[in-house]
């Protein structure tokens, strides 16, 4: 005898494993409660609504064609996230490909003006609304390249390591370490160059 | 300071040197040389404001309709699937075996009419027939085992 599922109570493992058996239901649940976070990594990977609505739901159909893969080693808005990313990087990918981008390509590499810098200090223990450090990070987020942004999401917000980042974004341990160290020194410069513009 | 220990004072705060030697050696840098103690400050306090930091972002249309398009995706990728599966396996297995079967009959029908009689065979030799709309001509080769039916109408000469 089965038991019937009170969706909105049960736990994500078992809501997967319901699903896993085809149960629709179940899926949709899961849906509700991860929408917003996977359509937010889409978002902070593509910076365009449309596309990152659009991309969030194939990661979503994605997942449920693969849902019998899932074994749990991690959780599962965890191999949901996987799932996005990956669906973002071949996009990204795509994108990079209709580019022309041949100085830019170089920056990404070796650092750009970022190279030349002078070492700043952002002062993250001023006081400031944690909401409002957040949309300063964003708006400095949107200014970078996507590939230092996203090496920036992988490894802050996603806490991936040097390794599995360079397999995703297929590339070398040096050209993470290569980007992540630019991609840094200039969200330090443009988080220190938006504190001085609200400042005047 | 070049490049690659800039690379290694990042290492050395993500926690990614490959070995204790180089984690000690960087970790002197750091606190002896200058420059290096800066920079090393600089990444660390550019990571600190990140973590847990993110902005989070609202889905920006209602969930029911985002719903409706995932299902809608699934259903449409599922369908070319689902004939096949409803289908009982004995069915399944029918198709196979009546063409076999077919072909058999086929071949047991021609063998029928080839060892039938020396008559008939001479018969089914060559045969010619005329109808009002259209002529067929069919040709029987014994030594190949062949039939073969040549179908001709008069507004397609």
């Amino acid at each position: 005898m089965t038991t019937k599922l009170d969706y909105p109570a049960e736990p994500d493992v078992k809501l997967v494993k319901a699903a896993q058996k085809g149960d629709m239901v179940a899926f949709e649940e899961l849906v509700a409660r991860h929408r917003d976070k996977i359509y937010a990594r889409a978002f902070s990977m593509l910076r365009n609504e449309e596309e990152a609505t659009d991309l969030s739901q194939e990661a979503w159909v994605k997942a449920w064609q693969r849902l019998v893969q899932f074994q749990g080693e991690a959780s599962f808005v965890t191999w949901m996230t996987r799932i996005c990313i990956n669906l973002c990087l071949d996009q990204l990918r795509k994108q990079k490909r209709v580019r022309t981008d041949s100085i830019e390509q170089m920056e990404e590499e070796v650092g750009g003006v970022e190279r030349q810098m002078p070492i700043i200090t952002p002062n993250p223990t001023e006081r400031l609304e944690r909401g409002e450090l957040r949309q300063r990070i964003d708006k400095a987020l949107g200014q970078l390249s996507y590939e230092h942004r996203t090496v920036l999401i992988l490894h802050e917000f996603e806490e991936l390591e040097y390794k599995e980042i360079a397999k995703r974004m297929e590339c070398s341990i040096g050209t993470v370490m290569s980007r992540l160290f630019y991609a840094r020194r200039k969200m330090a410069a443009l988080l220190a160059g938006l504190k001085r513009e609200e400042l005047r | 300071m070049n490049k690659e220990m800039t690379f290694e004072i990042q290492a050395y705060l993500d926690n990614e040197l490959a070995s204790e030697a180089d984690v000690k050696r960087v970790a002197n840098l750091v606190s002896q040389e200058g420059e290096a103690s800066r920079l090393y400050k600089e990444l660390k306090e550019t990571r600190q404001i990140l973590v847990g930091n993110e902005l989070p972002a609202k889905l920006p249309e209602s969930g029911d309709f985002y719903w409706s398009k995932i299902q809608h995706a699934i259903e449409r990728e599922e369908m070319p699937r689902t004939p096949a599966h409803s289908t009982p396996w004995w069915l399944r297995l029918l198709v196979p075996i009546a063409g076999v079967a077919c072909v058999g009959l086929l071949l047991v029908g021609t063998g029928v009419m080839t060892l039938g009689g020396k008559g008939r065979s001479a018969y089914l030799h060559e045969i010619e027939t005329s109808i009002d709309d259209a002529s067929a001509i069919s040709f029987h080769s014994q030594s190949q085992g062949m039939t073969v039916v040549w179908v001709k109408g008069y507004d397609n000469p």
